[in-house]
């Protein structure tokens, strides 16, 4: 099988969000391998030791980042990450039930890291989108 | 030549001579020589002893001493004055002369002279010099040789002279000036010298004055001497200095004085005016009948409409002896203004007490009456409004005694004035807020402040509680002596109640506001999720039927995304409620419009939909960065989903400045909307206009709601079938 990306990281406390992403992404084989992490902390507790290692095909081609979590949020992890200096290109697609404006402006506000604020639920169409514009 | 050779002459000569050796005593004289003294030459026995027993024993001595002196050479001949025995036993004055003719042996042998009577003469001199003596003036006699004859008693006492002053010369007892000596000589002359007043100066330089003559008294046709009279004028010429000095004072005093001073004679006629009033008058060129002064000098009734009648004007009322009033005003009238004058007088006698006239002072008193008008008015004003002023105010002494309350106060506390006064400070103050006024004058004081203002809680008479604003200012008195506090108290309980209500409003708001906000964090995150993940298990749910119990499944699809459309609604109203304190930034309108069209480009290239940017370049307008983008995306959308079938659709955007404003407006050439039938519904929530598949009617309602909470203002213009018009208006700065 041809997969689109060697890795990707889901971010999300929601376990049937989850369930649907890589469910998706395995239907449209969109990675090799996915890692999920339930919050900020948890994620950047594993991916700091991965960006250190510099195992290139460990660390994700690309970040699902939901918003709204326990223990350290989106924006929270997003304000430690643009601090580590990537090893390779790590696209951030906020992924969240957010509709918000506000959130939409923030965003941009990290427009090095993030790629696109994805709303969800994310769809076949959104991630035939992704595939194709990477 | 011998005694005896002369003898026979010496007898039959007709003046009393006489020839005397002085060494042998030897005496001749002539039948004259006895006639002087009554007897005939036979009668007279000559012996050594005989001049000294006709003699008067009183003179004999001095005879005798001047004798002696002329004997040793002292004097150039013998002169003496005496007084002898006549035959007939009375005693006659008789001038004795003589002179030693021969010596022998260097000492003087024979001596010759005569004698001859003075009685006569000297009773002459007598009376003259009683007469001088006890002349009532100061008169002094002189010889030629300014010795003094006689001098009176007057002359004796104001020259301080001693009394046996006979015989002595003026030069020595006095330091007499050169122009006197003058003087003297020119009335031995024959010339008489006078002055009505001359100033000399005693020993001590002290001045006195005197009326002087200087003239020459004659015996047989010649000048015997001097004569002077003076008259010390001294105590009358200090009185008269000291008059003059004294009417100097008055006139200078009466001349400086802001009190007009007016005097007449007894016939009514003005005779003085001082500064004052000849400013006030100026003076009258010729006399003024009293029947005229009022009309001539302007002078009124105290009400300064009615010329004051003849017998009113107080100059003549006082003339006649009638009483001046207490509060005597008249008001004269002057070029410049009416003076209000009040008026006192006296009248005027000399020394034997008769009535020569009159003189009154008239005090200018139009400061006073002007300042007291202005008092009576400002007290009624400060009366009134104090009495009707909307918030309490009280006159509180230094100690802290109301002194006067107003009206309002008694409303506040509920208590009458009478009760008030009675009350004490604490018993109407919460004791929290209590304060005694000595503190608060201090602190006024202290911080040279005149206001001090505080809250305060009172007491009102029912129980309840009054919250009130005390404000105190201080009066002072012109060396800061503290009069009196005015306390103003302002009733503010109805304020703070409203305030509390308000509050708690704030309060409830806030916490719906709170409510709202987690409703809305509900709605935007978890309603959404889960709606999110509905959708997507649909979505599964459906592939893996692939087809069977379709139509449940389709339902239970739409069902799910209505839920989700719904969900995305509510979150964006209440997003936009939570959200109004948001902050505006300067932004870049044409930055904006070119976002829009970019994330719109698939659609906008699907329906060539021609979007025009007529907007000015340098247009930055202050809003709220989200909602901007919303509203214009919005305006978009629309205009591209209601566009007209039938034409090439295009939507404009154009910009212009209107009262410091900005325009923009997006026009579009769509369908149109029926203002008439939707106009009063067109931004209200859930309403639809267009019979187009994706209409959902809450777009207009958030853009609204959007532009308002910038600051900004929507008007809309459409025709059905043309087009539509949106004008937005923002705050420009």
């Amino acid at each position: 099988m041809n997969k689109k990306f060697k890795t990707v990281c889901i971010i999300d406390d929601d376990p049937i969000f989850v369930f649907g992403a890589t469910r998706l992404m395995k239907q449209y084989d969109f990675s090799e391998s996915i890692v999920v992490y339930t919050n900020g902390r948890e994620a950047l507790d594993h991916l700091k030791p991965l960006m250190e290692s510099k195992n290139l095909d460990t660390i994700p081609d690309l970040i699902f980042l939901d918003l709204n979590m326990p223990v350290l949020d989106g924006w929270g992890f997003l304000d430690e990450f643009t601090k580590i200096d990537p090893p390779k290109i790590m696209k951030v697609y906020i992924v969240t039930s957010s509709i918000s404006n506000f959130d939409k402006q923030k965003a941009k506000e990290y427009a090095e890291a993030v790629k696109e604020y994805v709303i969800k639920p994310i769809t076949p169409v959104r991630l035939k989108e992704i595939i194709k514009n990477n | 030549m011998t005694g005896q050779r002369y003898a026979h002459i010496l007898k039959g000569t007709a003046i009393g001579l006489w020839e005397w050796n002085i060494l042998t005593k030897e005496v001749i004289f002539s039948e004259e020589w006895a006639k002087v003294l009554g007897y005939t030459a036979d009668e007279i026995t000559h012996t050594e002893t005989l001049w000294e027993d006709l003699c008067h024993p009183e003179d004999y001595q001095k005879s005798q001493q001047l004798l002696e002196m002329h004997l040793q050479g002292e004097s150039s001949f013998y002169e003496s004055e005496v007084r002898m025995r006549h035959k007939d036993g009375r005693y006659i004055w008789v001038k004795d002369q003589g002179k030693v003719v021969s010596w022998k042996d260097g000492n003087p042998e024979w001596m010759t002279g005569f004698h001859k009577e003075t009685t006569l003469a000297k009773i002459d001199a007598e009376i003259k010099r009683t007469f001088i003596d006890q002349a009532p003036g100061a008169i002094a006699m002189f010889d030629t040789q300014l010795n003094y004859l006689a001098a009176s008693k007057q002359w004796i006492i104001d020259y301080n002279l001693p009394e046996d002053i006979e015989g002595q010369n003026h030069y020595d007892l006095f330091d007499i000036p050169e122009r006197w000596k003058e003087i003297h000589k020119k009335c031995l002359a024959g010339e008489t010298h006078q002055a009505e007043e001359d100033e000399f100066f005693d020993r001590t330089g002290n001045p006195f004055y005197l009326r002087w003559q200087v003239k020459p008294w004659y015996r047989n046709g010649e000048v015997g001497g001097l004569l002077m009279q003076t008259s010390n004028l001294t105590t009358f010429k200090k009185l008269q200095i000291e008059r003059l000095r004294q009417s100097r004072f008055q006139e200078t005093v009466f001349n400086a004085i802001d009190v007009g001073i007016v005097a007449c004679n007894e016939k009514k006629e003005l005779t003085y005016f001082n500064n004052t009033s000849r400013e006030w008058h100026g003076l009258p060129s010729e006399p003024v009948p009293a029947s005229q002064l009022s009309k001539y000098y302007s002078l009124y009734q105290a009400n300064a409409k009615t010329l004051l009648p003849e017998k009113d004007i107080p100059l003549l009322k006082v003339l006649e002896g009638r009483q001046l009033g207490d509060n005597e005003i008249i008001v004269i009238k002057t070029s410049d203004r009416d003076r209000y004058v009040r008026v006192t007088g006296n009248q005027l006698f000399d020394e034997k007490n008769n009535l020569i006239g009159a003189v009154v002072a008239m005090h200018d008193i139009s400061g006073i009456i002007k300042s007291n008008k202005e008092k009576i008015i400002s007290e009624t004003i400060f009366k009134s409004s104090f009495e009707n002023a909307p918030i309490g105010m009280a006159l509180v002494s230094p100690e802290g005694k109301w002194l006067q309350i107003n009206h309002r106060i008694s409303e506040i506390l509920g208590y009458t004035k009478e009760e008030l006064v009675a009350l004490k400070l604490q018993d109407i103050v919460h004791p929290d807020d209590f304060e005694p006024d000595s503190i608060l004058l201090d602190k006024l004081l202290q911080n040279k402040k005149v206001n001090h203002q505080v809250e305060r809680r009172y007491f009102h008479k029912n129980g309840s509680l009054v919250m009130g604003i005390l404000s105190v200012s201080i009066v002072q008195d012109e060396q800061d002596t503290p009069l009196f506090l005015i306390k103003q108290i302002t009733d503010i309980t109805k304020q703070r109640q409203s305030e509390e209500d308000l509050n708690r409003v704030l309060k409830l708001t806030k916490n719906q506001n709170e409510r709202l906000k987690n409703f809305s964090h509900i709605v935007s995150h978890n309603l959404r999720s889960h709606s999110g993940n509905l959708s997507m298990l649909v979505s599964f749910l459906k592939e893996e039927l692939k087809g069977g119990q379709g139509e449940l499944i389709a339902m239970l699809d739409s069902a799910s995304s209505q839920l989700a459309e719904t969900i995305d609604h509510l979150n964006e109203v209440t997003e936009l409620q939570i959200n109004d304190d948001a902050e505006l930034k300067p932004v870049r309108l044409k930055d904006y419009i070119k976002f829009t069209e970019n994330t719109l480009a698939a659609l906008i290239k699907e329906t060539k939909v021609n979007v025009i940017d007529n907007t000015q370049p340098g247009i930055i307008i202050h809003a709220i960065p989200a909602y901007l983008e919303s509203i214009l995306l919005n305006f978009t959308t629309n205009a591209i989903k209601y566009r007209s079938p039938d034409r090439a659709s295009y939507i404009r955007f154009t910009t212009k400045k209107v009262n410091g404003e900005i325009l923009l407006s997006i026009e579009d050439n769509g369908l149109g909307i029926d203002l008439n039938k939707y106009g009063d519904k067109l931004f209200g929530m859930y309403n639809t206009f267009h019979s187009h598949k994706d209409a959902r009617g809450i777009g207009l309602f958030i853009t609204k709601n959007q532009i308002e909470a910038m600051g900004g203002h929507i008007k809309v213009s459409s025709t059905v079938g043309k087009g539509t018009t949106f004008d937005i208006l923002f705050p420009y700065e």
